[in-house]
């Protein structure tokens, strides 16, 4: 038996390697070119199977239990670790490998139906041996991204990300297979592994299966995770190793481009997936922004693993590396982490409040703890959030929810061994829901009845939020709503209220409310963070839900061209609160005093014009007491980052920046200038028009840990309101450019950078160089006359080796050489050239 | 025999061991990475690892593959280290016999936890801290406390936190654990049926002894009395083995 599975690995490594070798040396002839897509054409791609994707874990968690495990049976630590790791990668290529072989071969199955799986799970591991064959996938290992990713990141061309790839193909990166013993014993706990199907792509079945092909990777990948024989590989007694965590939870696979794995549609699965481009991100910045931002500061501020950081640090500072996919996979365990804590902690504090003071006791504190004066302010903020839920329902969309928390919970029930059901928290929220309001109501009209008492040393805030409700007729001055007043509140000294859990019974009733925000917010992300199979994600695809729910439409410029989209719809519908496109008119005046209402009556919000019948109303309607919560309006210059000081108007809550920015070409820059070859003097008006948080006063309200005022207003409104950044490149047609590395090279070495006048040139995979006026010259010769130049002699000025003014153009179209008039500086600038039709009226015509 | 054992321990009531137990971690000849817990007996105790495992010494009980349970998604591994004395308390409510450890240990499957669990992906540099909360679920003067928790049949994964080994300079008390009555009310079912499963091994017994005395055809109150006899016997029986 021994004998055998030796032969059997020798015979397997043999294959490996030469085959391996085989499809590496095919590969390479010389330099592949480079194919970067635009983003219509991104979006327009996502409705494709991928043929070339990433295969990357986190191995975070078993990277602490192998730690834990060499610690308590007195092994190496580093040594340990890093061969559990090893094994752990190996384990991982080697199943791919198989797996996708073995679909590829028909071995295995494409699975389809559940029946289909059980029946194909059963024969899998006889399935698996004939699979079992190492074929010419390519798979490399990804340790840094360089210009053969490029078209990840890059969505537009211009000198700057151009002079960026030259720079990576001159300083040449090497690729490392995923040969076994390439796989290195070290600490890496974010493999990430590149599987090239190009082969299957030929294939013409491949646009109508290639979903079904990975949809039953993924599934064959989880059962032969646990199931198939890995005796083959080195260390297999670690196996059990690889099985304490969950392998879902660490494997995610991500297409390597605009394409897809899942079959893109508009449902709440695939645009919570989507989703997760939020967390993939390495700008901290970027991150506050986005609907999970209250979550990720706490994450980043929590997290204090040195170790981690220190390995942060060294990574930022090496450019190209894989920073981004370590980034993610942190955030997004984190985040999913963050959500499991969520939903522990509302089944604590449900189970805990009801045990102990059953639900009529809760009730009955509460009215007891409303005609205590101390308890005012927490009062103002218990009833501000509950009206916000319940009776306000900004969009009418908390109470849908709220009925897709009680049809769509069941799953989460799983995770609750102890204490209550999700479905019995919910029934305790809607009867505890029921006091109060009664009492919030009665509140309220004590308020209104005898203002003058009640009001002193109150917040205004609340004041105007009951003017909303026109409970109180009372004028908001707003030039005395003066915001430094919430940070001198004291918060109540802290009480005792069911073991510590809450300070008061109105606390409680808080946290509660709370609780329901999370938990429906659990719902909604289900299933990407509680996920029982592989994930697999469109992060490279910022349009795909757009498109996915007909939004954005890649091929429909008309459509689109005239507005600017601000609102994230993907995210909006997902997070349930808006189903608007909202538009803000960037001309408004700045530095006026403005609610968001006036905006709106302004006409500086705008809706999508199918709305635009009834803005006004939508709008009120939608965004409920949000129209009374005033907006903070500033405009600064110094790019998309915090308004500049003293621009910037705070009111309480919501705010709208706004500001200008001249774009970045960098390599990283995802909204770096998409086709645009104009030679524009214009400073680029980027649309950082954000109508969101306003975080410098969230942060300042952070701090008071017990008293953080409107807990879930704050989380409201960051759902309400999340604009994303009016992207000019929305009017751009769908383009594909294909740049020949090599003459990139060329450009790049003899001018020192890219002259902007070569961008065009290289962008359609034509040399820029020697002379960049001859390509400049043949380029516009072809544009005006329809005829190919084969070759063109520029004549320099008399006494200006560096400027033409004569060109002659020869083609075997033509029987006599044409000569035109020509002005060009060596460097591509000044270009013009006079040629017409008549110039040419000689030469054949195609 | 098995069962006559069974039998006297259920009277012999009182939960110094006398024993101790040991969470081991180690690498198998296969080179596979085994949890185990170790029962070491004295002479005094030799009884309770015989019946365990037929040894009178010491037992070593496999714990199985705990597959996919490291993960802060569960409950019971993330409460035990993070929040163990909100949500679970011991039972008082349940004696604990010899037999009904004995039933536990040889029937049920269980994964044991210590403070310096290998599982412990949620605060493993915390072993000090742990084994303070740890301890503080026994009550005073506890140490090395260990807890135990139940594994789903299906999914193989962490499913209760159902008991604790208690242990003290003196002698080790394992102690049934429950919900903690100010996290929720609901009953304790786990236990209920242990017992339940340690009673039916006694009542096969008793019925075959009922038998036995049916057969002889005695009166009431003389087959309770040969009854007690019997009993007095079997025990003496067994002590002079």
């Amino acid at each position: 038996m021994n004998t055998f599975k030796l032969v059997f690995l020798l015979v397997s490594m043999v294959l490996n390697q030469s085959v391996l070798a085989q499809a590496i040396s095919d590969k390479n002839p010389g330099l592949e070119q480079l194919q970067i897509i635009n983003t219509p054409q991104c979006a327009a791609d996502m409705a494709k199977p991928t043929d070339s994707v990433f295969i990357t874990a986190t191995l975070r968690n078993t990277g602490i239990v192998l730690n834990n495990i060499a610690k308590t049976t007195k092994r190496n630590q580093l040594e340990f670790v890093g061969q559990g790791l090893k094994f752990y990668k190996s384990k991982l290529i080697y199943l791919t490998n198989s797996i996708l072989n073995g679909l590829n071969s028909g071995n295995l199955k494409l699975i389809t139906s559940k029946e289909e799986a059980l029946v194909n799970l059963v024969n899998l591991n006889k399935s698996f041996e004939k699979a079992n064959i190492f074929h010419h996938f390519l798979c490399s290992q990804v340790n840094e991204i360089n210009n053969k990713y490029a078209h990840l990141f890059i969505r537009g061309l211009n000198k700057d990300t151009l002079g960026e790839l030259a720079k990576q193909y001159i300083n040449k990166t090497t690729q490392t297979d995923c040969r076994f013993e390439n796989i290195k014993a070290d600490l890496d706990l974010y493999p990430v592994y590149n599987f090239e199907l190009r082969g299957l792509t030929s294939n013409k079945n491949w646009n109508k299966k290639g979903f079904e092909f990975w949809q039953s990777f993924k599934i064959y990948l989880s059962a032969a995770w646990r199931t198939a024989d890995v005796s083959a590989l080195q260390d297999a007694s670690l196996n059990n190793l690889t099985l304490m965590v969950p392998m879902e939870e660490e494997v995610l696979i991500l297409s390597n481009g605009c394409k897809s794995i899942e079959r893109p549609e508009c449902n709440s699965s695939f645009l919570s997936t989507a989703e997760l481009r939020n967390l993939f991100t390495t700008e901290r910045e970027k991150l506050e922004m986005t609907s999970s931002s209250v979550e990720m500061k706490d994450l980043i501020t929590d997290n204090t693993d040195k170790t981690d950081n220190n390995i942060k640090r060294q990574q930022a500072e090496k450019s190209a590396d894989k920073q981004w996919i370590a980034d993610f996979h942190r955030s997004y365990a984190g985040f999913a982490s963050k959500n499991i804590e969520n939903l522990f902690k509302t089944n604590k504090l449900f189970s805990s409040a009801v045990t102990q003071k059953t639900i009529e006791g809760l009730s009955n504190d509460l009215e007891t703890e409303f005609v205590r004066p101390e308890m005012k302010e927490e009062a103002y903020y218990m009833c501000a959030e509950h009206r916000l839920l319940t009776q306000e329902q900004p969009l009418n969309l908390m109470k849908i929810d709220l009925e897709n928390l009680e049809k769509n919970n069941g799953f989460l029930d799983q995770y609750l061994i102890y204490g209550m059901t999700v479905n019995d928290i919910i029934k305790t929220h809607q009867t505890l829901s029921k006091q109060m309001t009664k009492l919030c109501d009665k509140f309220d009209n004590q308020l209104a009845g005898d203002e003058n008492n009640l009001w002193q040393g109150y917040f205004p805030w609340y004041k105007s939020f009951l003017s909303r409700y026109k409970i109180i007729n009372a004028q908001i001055d707003q030039e005395r709503e003066n915001i430094e007043k919430l940070e001198i509140i004291q918060p109540i000294k802290a009480q005792n209220y069911i073991n510590k859990l809450c300070s008061s019974a109105i606390d409680c009733h808080r946290k509660m409310t709370e609780g329901i925000v999370q938990l429906n917010k659990l719902v909604i992300h289900s299933r990407v963070f509680f996920r029982n199979q592989i994930q697999s994600s469109p992060v490279f695809n910022e349009r795909s839900e757009k498109v996915a729910c007909g939004i954005y439409d890649p091929f429909e410029v008309s459509r689109l061209n005239r507005r600017k989209l601000l609102s994230d719809i993907g995210s909006s519908i997902l997070f349930g609160w808006t189903t608007l496109p909202i538009y803000l008119d960037i001309n408004y005046k700045p530095k006026e005093l403005v609610s968001f209402q006036k905006l709106v009556k302004d006409g500086q919000v705008k809706f999508d014009l199918e709305f635009k019948q009834k803005t006004q109303e939508t709008l009120s309607l939608n965004l409920g007491s949000f129209m009374n919560v005033p907006c903070s309006i500033s405009i600064s210059n110094g790019g998309a980052d915090m308004p500049a000081q003293g621009s910037n108007l705070i009111f309480s809550g919501l705010s709208v920046n706004a500001c200008k920015g001249t774009k970045k070409g960098t390599i990283e820059n995802t909204t770096s200038n998409v086709d645009d070859f104009r030679k524009s003097e214009k400073v680029n008006l980027q649309g950082c028009v954000e109508c969101a948080l306003n975080f410098r006063q969230i942060s300042t309200l952070g701090f008071l840990n017990t008293f953080a005022p409107v807990r879930s207003l704050i989380r409201i409104i960051e759902g309400v309101v999340r604009y994303s950044n009016v992207r000019s490149n929305d009017v751009i047609n769908p383009r594909t450019y294909s740049i020949n590395p090599d003459y990139l090279m060329d450009t790049y070495k003899e001018y020192g950078e890219i002259p902007e006048g070569c961008v065009n040139i290289l962008a359609k995979g034509l040399s820029c160089s020697p002379s960049l006026c001859e390509a400049l010259a043949k380029k516009e010769f072809q544009n005006k006359t329809g005829l190919v130049a084969d070759t063109v002699t520029l004549i320099a000025k008399k006494g200006r080796a560096d400027k033409f003014k004569r060109a002659i153009f020869t083609s075997s179209k033509c029987s006599k050489p044409i000569e035109t008039s020509i002005s060009c500086l060596s460097n591509g600038s000044s270009f013009r050239l006079s040629v017409s039709n008549s110039d040419v009226s000689e030469c054949e015509k195609d | 025999m098995k069962k006559y054992i069974l039998l006297l321990s259920m009277f012999v009531v009182h939960h110094a061991f006398g024993m101790s137990f040991q969470s081991i971690s180690e690498f198998n000849s296969n080179n596979e990475f085994q949890k185990s817990l170790k029962v070491n007996c004295d002479v005094n105790n030799y009884m309770f690892c015989e019946h365990l495992c037929n040894n009178k010494a010491m037992c070593v009980i496999a714990e199985p593959l705990c597959q996919d349970c490291v993960t802060i998604k569960n409950q019971s591994l993330y409460s035990a280290y993070l929040d163990g004395q909100s949500i679970f308390e011991v039972d008082q409510d349940i004696p604990v016999t010899k037999n009904l450890l004995i039933e536990f240990l040889k029937n049920e499957k269980f994964i044991s936890l210590t403070f310096d669990s290998v599982l412990n992906i949620l605060n493993p540099e915390k072993k000090e801290q742990i084994k303070v909360e740890f301890n503080k679920l026994c009550g005073p003067n506890s140490r090395n406390s260990v807890l135990f928790a139940s594994l789903n049949q299906e999914t193989k994964s962490i499913d209760r936190i159902t008991g604790i080994m208690c242990q003290n300079r003196k002698d080790v008390k394992f102690k049934p654990m429950k919900v903690n009555s100010n996290f929720s009310k609901e009953s304790n079912l786990y236990w209920n049926s242990v017992r339940w499963n340690a009673t039916q091994s006694i009542l096969d017994w008793k019925a075959q002894q009922e038998a036995f005395v049916t057969e002889l055809a005695l009166t009431d109150s003389f087959r309770a009395k040969v009854l007690k006899v019997a009993n007095i016997y079997k025990i003496k029986y067994l002590i002079s083995q």
